[in-house]
């Protein structure tokens, strides 16, 4: 079965250049736009791994880290922060949550693609 | 016959006229010195109806007594409100003296108050008292009270000048009362009734008090005061003592004492005023330190919100500017992985070189991002075990497909031995790194690049050496600056003019160095970066 991604992502040109590679790859991409949409529609799509935006509108993305990571029910699904926006705090609270911060521009949707794969097989293996 | 106490009661009396007149003449332009003043005259009236009986005993007296004293505390409660900051209005004050004189006309023309005049104690008088006394007594003890709860409640809500004024008029006030209540309730109730008439003298305590605050000049003044008051008594002593002498001889010995005091006694109190001045100007001196203390506090903490305000700009703003960039970067890659379909070779030529160009553009925003976190001391490290052999190969890895693109060589150096891991910021060295290989692919058209580490017992050294157009010695020169490439060179044409100068002031940080070694034109450039090994 294919493996699925939640992207939570408010840029259009942004999501719609990360589906479409994710899903040349095999994997199956749920979009949402905003950290509300995505965290609701964890219950229901069981992601394999989220790919989350920092700066959404609404909720942010840090408060959405924090509410997964502290969930029993979503703590083990491994999240790749993607984003653009880059601070220490975040970077601190990335680090304290275990995991990956990447930012946007410094990589390629190839790169994304490795990054997806390894984080996978990380969470599989643990 | 008058006594001891009742004259006590007139030189009181007078005092208490001749302060009023001081504080009244000393500035009438300012409403609390008439105000004071009123206070003061209507006291020393009071004090004197007091007095009146001793040599004529007449209700008239005893009547007048009460009915001044009726004013007293009205005359009192006007300035005290002033003094407290305390609006005077054109009602407030009519109101006021209204209920003042109310009582003064009852207490006056008819035998509702007082109704009668007997001798009571040595030296005292008393009237019988009327129907309307325990509402008099209500009035008084009530606007007593008013003017000393309206004294504490300022006395909390303010400071400096205004603080040590009240305070005074507090102390004036309190000891007042204790005095009054001890000769006029304790000691009777106790059998003592003989100090029962020091009530109305000892107003002069706090009318002394409330000068003190109210002149200002003398707000501490209390030493002064008694320095002058010592003078004068133990030079009033010496000219008893000069005048009474036997003999002449005396007399002479006891006028040149008496001269040489005066001339000590004056220099006492002028040390005494000089000495008040200067406390006085420091006290001043102090409170405008302190103003000055909180806007430099307030001043500070705006900054510092600004420095916030323009750091977390600056992040929102990188955001937004990364945002179309990524999307090119990502596209671009997808076409040139082939996934769009096959292009000639021209166009991917083309793709190639607005891959670049966008990646320059990438590299900009970061290093503006990074300079300004420099400049305001706000870029922050991360400090772990770092192993450069790593992080090298993985930039090599990383860089592969340029360098096989320009057809030049690699090779990397490294020690048989693996080199000491370093206390530092992985993504900031790695940075500083792939800054230094990207720049030799950059410059390098023909040949390779040589990278060396090596393991310097203290601290580890990263060379990076390559086979491109080197530099001549002026275009080294400011090679570390911000935007060096504006020093009439022709060095860098694909860089940002900022990746060196970062990467300078992030090496700074971890207490390394970097510097450029070249030949001349033509002959390589040699980039040295050292970190050092921190024992831990």
């Amino acid at each position: 079965m294919n493996k699925k991604i939640l992207l939570i992502e408010d840029e259009k040109i942004l999501s719609e250049m990360y589906a479409a590679r994710l899903k040349k790859e095999g994997y199956k991409v749920i979009n949402s736009q905003d950290a509300e949409g995505g965290i609701s529609l964890i219950k229901k799509e069981k992601p394999d791994l989220i790919l989350l935006d920092l700066l959404l509108p609404g909720m942010q993305g840090q408060e959405a880290l924090k509410i997964l990571k502290e969930d029993p029910a979503t703590k083990n699904i491994p999240i790749i922060i993607l984003s653009n926006y880059d601070t220490p705090k975040v970077r601190k609270q990335s680090k304290e949550y275990n995991t990956k911060y990447i930012l946007k521009a410094n990589i390629t949707t190839r790169d994304l693609v490795g990054l997806v794969r390894e984080e996978m097989e990380g969470s599989g293996q643990g | 016959m008058v006594d001891i106490l009742e004259i006590t009661v007139l030189i009181t009396a007078i005092l208490n006229l001749l302060l009023g007149f001081f504080v009244l003449f000393q500035k009438p332009s300012r409403r609390i010195n008439r105000l004071f003043g009123i206070f003061g005259l209507i006291t020393a009236a009071w004090v004197f109806t007091n007095f009146m009986p001793s040599i004529q005993p007449s209700v008239f007296w005893v009547k007048s007594g009460y009915a001044i004293g009726a004013l007293v505390p009205a005359s009192a409660l006007l300035w005290v409100l002033d003094l407290c900051g305390k609006k005077i209005t054109r009602t407030r004050t009519v109101l006021i003296y209204s209920l003042g004189f109310l009582f003064f006309t009852l207490a006056h023309i008819n035998n509702l108050i007082v109704t009668d005049v007997e001798r009571v104690y040595l030296g005292g008088y008393e009237g019988d008292t009327g129907p309307l006394f325990a509402l008099y007594s209500v009035y008084i003890i009530g606007a007593l009270f008013s003017v000393l709860y309206l004294l504490i409640l300022t006395y909390f809500r303010v400071s400096g000048l205004k603080k040590t004024q009240i305070r005074y008029v507090l102390i004036g006030a309190i000891l007042y009362i204790v005095i009054v209540s001890l000769v006029s309730f304790i000691l009777p109730l106790l059998g003592g009734l003989e100090y029962i008439n020091l009530d109305s003298p000892s107003s002069i305590i706090l009318i002394i008090f409330t000068t003190l605050a109210i002149t200002r000049h003398h707000l501490f003044g209390i030493r002064l005061i008694l320095t002058e008051i010592l003078v004068a008594a133990i030079g009033l002593t010496l000219l008893i003592q000069a005048l009474t002498a036997e003999t002449l001889g005396w007399k002479i010995f006891g006028f040149v004492l008496l001269i040489l005091f005066g001339i000590l006694g004056y220099l006492l109190i002028r040390a005494t005023l000089q000495e008040i001045q200067r406390r006085e100007e420091i006290e001043k001196l102090s409170e405008q330190i302190k103003v000055s203390n909180i806007r430099l506090e307030a001043a500070l903490k705006a900054l510092e919100k600004l420095d916030k305000a323009k750091t977390e700009f600056l992040s929102i703003a990188s955001h937004q500017l990364r945002t179309p960039l990524t999307a090119v970067k990502g596209y671009l890659a997808m076409i040139q992985e082939g996934l769009y379909g096959k292009f000639s070779e021209d166009a991917s030529k083309v793709f190639h070189k607005i891959y670049a160009s966008n990646e320059r553009l990438i590299e900009l925003v970061n290093s503006l991002l990074d300079i300004s976190r420099i400049e305001v001391g706000r870029m922050e490290f991360n400090i772990e075990d770092v192993q450069i052999e790593d992080i090298t190969e993985s930039i090599i890895e990383e860089l592969s497909f340029y360098i096989k693109n320009k057809n030049l060589y690699i090779k990397l150096n490294k020690p048989k031995k693996s080199l000491q891991k370093i206390r530092a910021d992985r993504a900031k060295i790695r940075q500083v790194i792939l800054n230094l290989i990207d720049n030799a692919i950059k410059y390098t058209q023909r040949g390779g690049i040589t990278v060396t580490l090596q393991d310097l017992d203290d601290r580890i050294r990263i060379s990076v050496k390559d086979t491109g157009i080197g530099m001549t010695k002026k275009e080294m020169e400011g090679l570390f600056e911000m935007y060096s490439r504006g020093k009439g060179m022709r060095l860098f044409p694909e860089g940002t003019g900022l990746g060196l100068y970062v990467a300078q002031k992030l090496l700074q940080a971890h207490m390394g160095k970097i510097w450029a070694e070249s030949e001349g034109k033509n002959k390589g450039s040699t980039f040295h970066v050292e970190l050092p090994l921190r024992r831990r």
